[in-house]
């Protein structure tokens, strides 16, 4: 099966019904053994406790890029294919990406002011992180302020594939500008396993929460559009 | 249990950081399944009317 059967929205009604619990199920499965295991880990021999913040910071973060990632995606294949399906798995995944967004600095704000003494400072990785949450919250409030849907999409997935610059730029930040931001450590070897496990399975948890969640939101639009058909179509008839 | 929630001095800094979290997911979570009951409801409405 390709993807574009797929974007058959019956089809997709009917495949998202059936994967959606097991990725639910995974989800919250990875996010109670993961938050368990966090607890159990012994504290960082520099960060003490607060290492436990990497598990809720990490996964945030990451997940927040990849929903811009596939927010963007989507935005292109909605401008290339004017597929009005690729526009709604656009436009649902901007609110669930602001929100991991905002999570990844308030838990890095949380984080950095016991380890470096402030809640903010102007540094390479968190204002581009900041540009991330701004430019979802401008996507949001584009597509709120054109009505017409084709119009709308449009206009956002401009916006959504221009500010995708965004996130090489986040990713590299901290090989660019060495601030107070860490530099990526995760894949160099440079974590000790025992954080790892917590690590990757909040990780895992978090992303295939976002995954369920906007499957769940691009059911929801599609009943919304179908329910708008319906009374369309018995207006006119 | 106080030293759990010490969290070697850090209580103050890591439980926000889970308490944010917590609600920042649960609330996702609520207004997501809230929207899918309510426009479930909504095209049901209409198809029965």
């Amino acid at each position: 099966m390709s993807i574009f059967e797929l974007a058959n929205p019956k089809r997709f009604m009917e495949v998202s019904g059936l994967v959606l619990p097991w990725i639910a199920a995974a989800a919250a499965l990875a996010l109670v053994v993961g938050l368990i295991l966090g607890f159990r880990v012994p504290p960082d021999y520099q960060q003490g406790e607060t290492i436990r913040i990497m598990f809720l910071h990490v996964p945030a973060a990451t997940t927040a890029m990849m929903a811009y990632g596939v927010m963007a995606v989507a935005s292109a294949i909605g401008l290339i294919n004017r597929h009005p399906l690729a526009d709604v798995a656009a436009k649902t995944a901007a609110p669930l990406g602001a929100v991991f967004t905002a999570l990844g600095l308030i838990t890095g704000s949380l984080w950095g002011k016991p380890m470096w003494g402030a809640w903010w400072v102007w540094d390479g990785r968190l204002t581009s992180f900041l540009l991330l949450l701004l430019l979802y919250l401008g996507y949001i409030a584009l597509g709120s302020a054109i009505e017409d849907e084709t119009r709308s999409a449009r206009a956002c997935a401009i916006l959504a594939i221009i500010g995708a610059v965004n996130l090489p730029i986040i990713y590299f930040s901290v090989t660019w500008w060495t601030t107070l931001h860490q530099a990526n450590s995760i894949f160099a070897g440079k974590i000790a396993p025992v954080f790892l496990w917590p690590l990757f399975l909040m990780m895992g948890g978090y992303t295939l929460l976002f995954f369920s969640l906007w499957l769940v939101r691009i059911r929801t639009e599609i009943l919304n559009r179908r329910a708008r058909s319906v009374m369309l179509s018995r207006a006119v008839g | 249990m106080s030293d759990f929630l010490a969290q070697g001095g850090y209580g103050l800094y890591v439980w926000p950081a889970y308490a944010a979290s917590a609600i920042g997911l649960a609330g996702m979570i609520v207004a997501t399944l809230a929207a899918w009951r309510k426009a479930k409801r909504a095209l049901t409405a209409l198809q029965d009317s």
